[in-house]
């Protein structure tokens, strides 16, 4: 049993088991409501722009994209990089701060942990379809051939990112799934529709409750845990070394796996606050989101965009203290300031340093709103951070010769939306269908907090 | 039949009654099985016809070598020429010539307008398809009835320096009375045959040898670009290799030309200047004194230098006439008073007369050879009114041209592959034109066509004759019915009417007259040869006299306000004859770098003045204003404008040979037509307004950044001939190195691990003589042509999706240096105002990039699929097959060389060039693969080569001997700045360029052991 | 006749539920099965329940299996004579760049074949039947079975009762 320290503050206050029970059940038992129709139906729209123009990228060529000789990813690894950053905080609530026994993580972890396995869907579309050759995508894979002794190449840091994200991918999905068993347990029971009882039968394994079964998914949870937390730095530093081991000045950076992983963290506490924010709102879950969480949150967010910072600062620091030529035109250098593609360096400065200072005060920090809202311009800024990366480097490259500028297709625009639609449906049809909260974990709190 | 069907059905019956045992069972479902496996393995159906006799000397796989002459009216070349499965491939340079041996961006690419599908396919009389039988009866019963009445008759033709053609031409006049030719190029040389005519007495241009001299001081002659027909490239380069002996050369002009960009002195003035200078000069030479700065030092240094300096000049005939007297005056010894040039033979007068002639309808019959004077003769007089007047009008040209509309006989003649025939481009050779290929389509040579017309003119009213005639329209020997015992006779050639065709008459001409100048007595071996060499020479006495001297000095150009212009001809596309091949096209300029269009070009302050921007959209593609200009009245609207660093303050320049209005390529391009403004045959023109209008051009540019932004020592090396001379390697070519505990050591001796083996067998690398390297672009071309690179459009090279696999870079220097600036306290960010803009007069320096083989590549280690990785010849190979396209290998690449499809460039309506159409598909190089889209490229070394060399030496069972191995570039490079070869040959040429102290690595600091080295260029700036 | 008897008792705390075990145990009374809706801590020590698998060192055996695979593959694989970048060819001296595809290969097999097991132990799969005996189990109820032989079961019923149960039921 915890045991609640009574300095900290109650999450939840007076709801019961019984209230917590009908609370989950409710979106899955009731029609959907108005405004999750809308929000449905854009995200449709837009899913199926994404669709169209990822079916014109594959039929006519990459070159409908805005890429050139010089700049040869942009929006897509920008896209991919992003997408696994956000993917970053459902595993890290839900793991580290199992392994640290942050309670407050309950109410947030299991929508925390689909965005993650959403997002690392978008995330993966992209290395696919970047390609020249999409159907031949499965080549990366180590498969025997006919040939022997054609393999993949393992020196490759997109092979060992393809490794990353499947495992990723792979265990988020266990582990969320473990997570899930009870709850649609839960559902199956209380449910009076029959077809809805058949589904979640099957969704639920045949779990019962028994005691010895809680004790094993305890035990396994923290296995899991165990083995998420080395895993989601590991992904984040893979994802760097796609640009630390190369040989492009900017690139070529040591402090990339750290600042990566942060910057991943940061991005992906954005985006839990983007939609816990309005899923607070539209599904009623004011009692279990409260403040506490926002702050919590928020906090974690200053600590990682601190790091973040100092990065940058670091990164420009280096850039002009070594007095390397090349380095005077890095993503984080006067150059780039005053470059063709400042206005994408001052967004990310304004966006990842400046607007997150905000929440030193605590004021804001326990704000809904303002919270909201900030959060919204990390989620631009790391975008503009990946971005920068990616294209202001290559953009000016060792010879001058082949510099030269970048412009986004309606292609790229349209691949862009549709995996945000994508996301979006599938987060929307998640949030009628399972149960958003770990109930089951967060009634062994809710106890405490009641007696109290 | 209904027999047969019962027994199946009785088969059939017991067959599913009677028990099967699993042996059966097996049998039947292995058949089945494997029957319908076959069934499914059906290919696709591929259209090829087999040798019913297999040509002798033909072997699949194998290339077979034909030595001709390459000449389109414009350029001229011996070549030689590569055909597979009996189609030509590729142009290469015959060097066993000693003169026009070297080829040329349009040269190289030449060989695709044979391939052109929009060439005449067959002959027509008004639109309407007719045979070649319709052609002679038709033009016959006219040429006699024009010829009758007194009406001229003109051949109006490009210079035709076939001695064997003028002939021809001389017999057909003796049959149809007034038949004249008339001379006319689009690109007029006359101004200097005209001078040369009246200093040296010869109506020829000069030869120059310039590697006899140690100074070449140039008045805006480009003479590395089209100023004389004269290969100097050479000459040039070896002439300046670096060394006490190396030749300084001074360039004034007002356009930046390619010989401005090579020049180690360049003093860019107004072209109204330049012939003051000029002037000036002259006056200093003969012991007078000049105020003016510039002509005392000009005057000074070639006072210096004597007999070992050469003025080259060229603008006008006055220009270029007194520049002739200077070399006279100074005993040059680069003038060669024994040989000449014929390649040229514009005669401005005669074709004056001709447009005269034209005007007062004197003119009965116009046989235009080779010539599309509507397109580069729009003169107000409107010749279209008066070509559509004619009796009769014939047009021998291989595609419909701008003056097409108003011929009414096309008798389409075939490409210069195709045909027979010969040249005399100078004193002392004459080489010989033959088909590598059957004609493609129903083409006669022009040459055919006269012969024919002059022997049938009295046959033409009896028809049953024709009848008689071997078929006409065919230039193969074997068709030839020729009687030796004719020639024996010895009639003279224009009474020979028993020569039915062209090769005949033209064997005929040749061992009559050509051939007893050499010691070569057969005609077979000459055409073996493709030239043979004779030991004529002229023998001339200079006869100017002082009155005419006075006229061209006191004829200079008062007070002029305005601008003055300069037209020139590009690298790519000269006059404009080849402007439909869209490799030329593409090529881009080796100056401003640009594309598929032509452009006022503008200095700076001026554009400033006007308020003309050339500005970088987000992309960074380069777009301009539109400006009308004035001309002699003449108002030309929305010319793109360039600003060109190193153009004279208050000139401008226009490139000739664009504009067309007809051509699927030379339309996709987007050129003025400046042969509007070539008013007299004039390159300058003055008291040009420039007026700013509205609109916004875009322009497709291959490169952004015009300098190296303060990494002028670490990219493309330069260093001035004193420092070389008097200074270590350390000072001017500083190695990189590493401090280890070993001491400092040079990068290649540190490593973490064992390096691979490079020791043991061939290990192959480029060695790049900056110094040599022109810029000319004709490795460019090669390369396109020998890899099946694809031509991927204006609007690509704009998006910067070139496909290039050799590129060369052109970098400007700038005004200030790192060095420089930190003296003046400027620092980041400011520091890169001074570096990012090029100076106003720039020194230019080319560098050829091509895949730079790393032994430690970078793009290897990132590519998951292992698609790209080391050969054991230090080649970076490209395994296309199993590329995905992630791009990661082009990103990794510090020299930025590697090209991806981003669409399918061949078959594919958007990419509408050569690889979109069959015919143009002929071109591909069997031996290099087709890339489909998706897939990274990139040079691969010419493996295809290198293989070739291997193989056929170890059949030979021998060592392969130093200059067997070469690349497309290489071959091409016509200074021989590129080097190929084995390092682990000793004995090898590149293994002596290594050891060169000017050898460098480019970027080698990134760790990434490059096989292509650099070698610093050598600037002789006489300090 | 033999004759099997199942007997639940109903809680409506956590709290009740482990006094009420705590009692029964007194009473000598085995407990068959416990049904919660969310994991009870000390309750595996109360009912004594014996893992008869260890699932952490189990894990951990899969890691290991995880990086002996990862460490053949990449040596299998890259053994071949190729040059790719100029890298050794030597798997240990090219080891750096193996080991985050090791790494990741020994996260996967360890967590996935873990939960395998794990659902393999608990007989979870698809379409599985549950065995709870009242859906409230999985809301705020808590359920003891007892299973016995004997005939009387009224005493048993008393001490359930005793022991804070809300409801009794024998099957």
């Amino acid at each position: 049993m915890y045991n609640e320290s009574s300095i900290r503050n109650q999450l939840i206050v007076s709801k019961t088991y019984n209230n917590l029970t009908q609370d989950i059940l409710h979106p899955i038992e009731t029609k959907s409501g108005k405004l999750w129709w809308i929000a449905f139906i854009i995200a449709i729209i837009a899913t199926l722009l994404g669709i169209a123009c990822i079916i014109y990228t594959i039929i006519t060529g990459i070159g409908v994209w805005g890429l050139n000789r010089t700049i040869n990813w942009a929006w897509d690894i920008t896209n991919f990089v992003w997408w696994i950053g956000i993917g970053h905080a459902g595993t890290l609530i839900s793991a580290v701060l199992l392994l640290f026994r942050q309670k407050w993580r309950l109410s947030i972890n299991r929508s925390a942990e689909a965005m993650t396995i959403f997002a690392v869907i978008q995330a993966g579309l992209f290395p696919i379809i970047h390609m020249g050759r999409p159907w031949d995508a499965y080549w990366v894979f180590p498969i025997p051939n006919q040939l022997g002794t054609l393999w993949p190449n393992f020196n490759s840091p997109l092979l060992w990112d393809v490794f990353a994200i499947s495992t990723y991918f792979s265990v988020s999905l266990i582990f969320w799934f473990i997570g899930l068993i009870p709850d649609f347990a839960m559902i199956r029971d209380h449910t009076k529709n029959p077809i809805k009882k058949k589904i979640y039968g099957i969704l639920s394994f045949g779990w019962s409750g028994k005691a010895k079964h809680w004790y094993m998914f305890e035990e396994i949870s923290l296995i899991l845990a165990g083995l998420c937390t080395p895993l989601v730095f590991s992904v984040h530093t893979i994802v760097s070394f796609d640009f630390a081991t190369s040989i492009i000045k900017g690139w070529h950076s040591t402090i990339f796996p750290p600042y990566f992983v942060a910057g991943a963290i940061f991005s992906g506490f954005a985006m839990v606050q983007t939609i816990l924010g309005v899923a607070r709102k539209v599904l009623h879950l004011e009692s279990y989101i409260t403040i506490k969480h926002i702050e919590n949150m928020n906090i974690i967010i200053m600590v990682t965009g601190g790091i973040v910072t100092l990065a940058y600062i670091s990164e420009f620091i280096m850039s002009w203290y070594s007095g390397n030529i090349f380095e005077d035109f890095t993503y984080l250098s006067s150059g780039a300031a005053t470059g063709p593609f400042s206005w994408a360096f001052w967004v990310l400065i304004i966006c990842n340093i400046l607007i997150p200072q905000l929440l030193w005060f605590k004021k804001i920090r326990k704000n809904f709103l303002w919270s909201y809202v900030i959060s919204i311009f990390i989620n631009i800024g790391m975008w503009f951070e990946r971005f920068n990366i990616i294209v202001l480097n290559l953009s000016h490259d060792y010879l001058p010769s082949s510099w030269t500028g970048f412009l986004p297709t309606f292609v790229d625009i349209g691949i862009f939306i549709g995996t945000i639609g994508l996301f979006f449906v599938l987060y929307l049809l998640y949030a009628r269908t399972f149960p958003i909260i770990a109930q089951a974990e967060l009634k062994t709190i809710l106890k405490s907090n009641v007696s109290k | 039949m209904n027999k047969s069907k019962d027994e199946f059905k009785n088969q059939l019956s017991s067959f599913f009654n009677q028990k099967i045992s699993r042996r059966d069972f097996l049998k039947i479902m292995g058949f089945t099985t494997a029957a319908v496996t076959l069934s499914a393995c059906k290919g696709p159906v591929i259209r090829s016809i087999p040798y019913v006799i297999k040509p002798e000397r033909i072997i699949p796989g194998i290339p077979t070598y034909y030595a001709t002459t390459m000449f389109d009216g414009f350029d001229l070349c011996s070549v030689l020429i590569k055909t597979r499965e009996g189609r030509p491939i590729k142009i290469e340079s015959n060097m066993m010539s000693k003169y026009f041996n070297i080829t040329s961006a349009r040269i190289q690419a030449s060989l695709l307008s044979l391939y052109d599908d929009e060439r005449l396919k067959d002959p027509y009389i008004n639109n309407k398809k007719v045979s070649w039988n319709d052609i002679d009866e038709y033009v016959i019963k006219r040429l006699k009835y024009i010829s009758q009445n007194g009406k001229k008759i003109i051949i109006l033709s490009s210079s035709l320096p076939s001695p064997s053609t003028k002939q021809l031409i001389n017999d057909f006049s003796k049959v149809y009375k007034n038949t004249q030719l008339v001379i006319y190029d689009a690109f007029s040389y006359s101004s200097i045959l005209d001078a040369t005519k009246e200093i040296l007495g010869i109506r020829a241009i000069p030869f120059y040898e310039i590697n006899k001299i140690k100074l070449i001081v140039s008045f805006d002659a480009d003479f590395l670009g089209d100023w004389s027909p004269q290969n100097m490239q050479k000459d040039y380069a070896t002439n300046r290799k670096p060394g006490i002996n190396m030749m300084r050369h001074i360039q004034i002009e007002s356009n930046m030309s390619l010989s401005g960009a090579n020049a180690d002195t360049r003093i860019s003035l107004k072209p109204s200047e330049i012939k003051k200078i000029l002037i000036e000069v002259f006056h200093i030479l003969n012991g007078k004194n000049s105020q003016n700065k510039i002509a005392n030092n000009i005057a000074s240094e070639i006072k210096n230098k004597g007999s070992d300096a050469v003025v080259l000049a060229d603008g006008s005939k006055e220009i270029y006439a007194l520049s002739l007297i200077i070399n006279l005056k100074i005993k040059s010894k680069a003038l060669s008073y024994k040989k000449f040039l014929f390649s040229k033979e514009s005669n401005n007068i005669i074709f004056n007369q001709f447009i005269n002639d034209l005007k007062i309808g004197n003119v009965g019959a116009l046989l235009l050879y080779n010539v599309n004077p509507v397109y580069s003769f729009p003169s107000i007089l409107k010749l279209e009114n008066y070509l559509k007047k004619l009796d009769l009008s014939i047009s021998f040209a291989m595609k419909e041209d701008e003056t097409s509309k108003l011929i009414k006989v096309f008798a389409p003649i075939p490409h210069w592959l195709e045909s027979w025939g010969d040249t005399h481009p100078m004193t002392g050779i004459y080489t010989l034109i033959q088909p590598t290929i059957q004609s493609l389509f129903n083409t006669r040579q022009f040459q055919n066509s006269l012969i024919i017309w002059k022997n049938k003119i009295h046959s033409i009213n009896n028809p049953a004759n024709n009848t008689n005639n071997p078929a006409n329209n065919t230039n193969n020997p074997a068709n030839n019915t020729n009687n030796p015992a004719d020639i024996s006779v010895g009639y003279k050639y224009y009474n020979n009417n028993y020569i039915n065709n062209y090769y005949d008459y033209l064997r005929n001409f040749w061992e009559k007259n050509i051939l007893s100048k050499s010691n070569i007595k057969s005609f077979n071996i000459a055409l073996f040869n493709g030239f043979i060499h004779t030991n004529e020479i002229h023998t001339n006495k200079c006869y100017y006299n002082k009155n005419y001297l006075n006229s061209i000095i006191n004829n200079i150009d008062n007070n002029i306000d305005n601008f003055e212009l300069r037209l020139y001809t590009k690298t790519s596309i000269g006059d404009g004859t080849q402007a439909n091949n869209p490799w030329l096209q593409e090529l881009p300029d080796p100056i401003t770098r640009i594309s598929w269009d032509n452009y006022l070009t503008i200095s700076l302050k001026d554009a400033q003045k006007l308020g003309i921007k050339n500005w970088n959209t987000a992309t960074g593609a380069i777009n301009s204003n539109y400006v009308d200009i004035i001309v002699n009245g003449l108002k030309i609207i929305n010319i793109p404008i360039f600003i060109q660093p190193g153009q004279a303050e208050g000139s401008v320049g226009l490139s000739l040979g664009y504009g067309h209005t007809k051509g699927k390529v030379a339309t996709h391009s987007s050129g003025i037509n400046a042969y509007l403004i070539y008013k007299n045959f004039n390159l300058i023109h003055y008291n040009v307004i420039i007026k700013k209008t509205e609109g916004i051009h875009e322009f497709a540019s291959i490169q952004l950044q015009n300098t190296m932004v303060g990494r002028d020592d670490i990219i493309a090396k330069e260093t001035d001939l004193n420092t070389f001379l008097n200074f270590t390697k350390e000072k001017w070519n500083k190695e990189e190195k590493i401090t280890s505990s070993k001491g400092e050591l040079p990068l290649e001796k540190i490593s973490l691990w064992k390096e691979n083996d490079n020791n043991t067998g061939h290990h192959f690398n480029i060695s790049i003589d900056l110094n040599a390297c022109i810029g000319c672009g004709t490795c460019v071309i090669a390369c396109n042509v020998e890899n099946n690179v694809p031509v991927v459009g204006k609007n690509e090279i704009r998006n910067s999706r070139d496909m290039y696999w050799l590129r060369i870079d052109r970098y400007y220097s700038t005004k200030e240096s790192f060095k420089t600036l930190h003296k003046k306290n400027i620092s980041e960010p400011k520091i890169y105002n001074y570096l990012l803009k090029p100076e106003n007069n720039p020194k230019i320096r080319f560098q050829p990039i091509m895949c730079q083989h790393c032994n430690n590549a970078p793009c290897e280690t990132v590519c998951p699929v292992a698609a790209t990785s080391h050969g054991k010849q230090g080649q970076n190979m490209m395994t296309y097959n199993r590329c995905v396209g992630t791009r990661y290998c082009a990103n990794n690449c510090p020299y930025k060389v590697r090209r991806f499809n981003w669409f399918n460039y061949v078959e594919n309506k958007k990419f509408d060039f050569h690889m979109n159409n069959d015919l143009g598909k002929m071109v591909l190089n069997p031996d290099v693969v087709i890339r489909t889209r998706g897939v990274m490229e990139k040079c691969s070394m010419c493996i295809q080569m290198t293989q070739e060399t291997i193989l056929k030496a170890k059949k030979e069972n021998r060592i392969i001997k130093d200059g067997e191995f070469n690349t497309a570039c290489s071959k091409a490079c016509p200074t021989g700045a590129i080097y190929f070869g084995d390092i682990n040959d000793d004995k090898s040429e590149i293994k002596q360029q290594l050891k060169n102290n000017r050898t460098y690595k480019l970027l080698d600091f990134l760790g990434t052991r490059p096989n292509v080295t650099y070698q610093v260029k050598i600037r002789n700036l006489n300090k | 006749m033999y004759q099997n008897n199942i007997i639940y008792g109903l809680y409506d705390d956590d709290n009740m539920l482990l006094q009420g075990i705590n009692y029964l145990k007194k009473k000598k009374i085995s407990i068959y099965e416990v049904y919660t809706p969310f994991p009870i801590h000390g309750l595996n020590e109360i009912l004594s329940l014996k893992k008869n698998i260890n699932l952490s060192k189990l894990a951990f055996i899969y890691g290991l299996i995880g990086t002996i695979i990862g460490c053949l593959i990449t040596w299998y694989t890259m053994n071949y004579q190729q040059n790719i970048g100029g890298k050794p060819n030597l798997w240990f001296l090219n080891l750096p760049s193996y080991i985050p595809i090791i790494f990741e290969i020994t996260i996967f097999c360890s967590a996935n074949f873990i939960c395998i097991t794990y659902f393999i132990c608990c007989k979870l799969f698809p379409c599985a039947k549950n065995t709870n005996p009242d859906p409230r189990t999985t809301d705020d109820k808590f359920m003891i079975e007892i299973r016995t032989n004997k005939t009387n079961i009224e005493e048993l019923i008393t001490v359930l009762k005793n022991s804070g149960a809300i409801e009794i039921s024998v099957k």
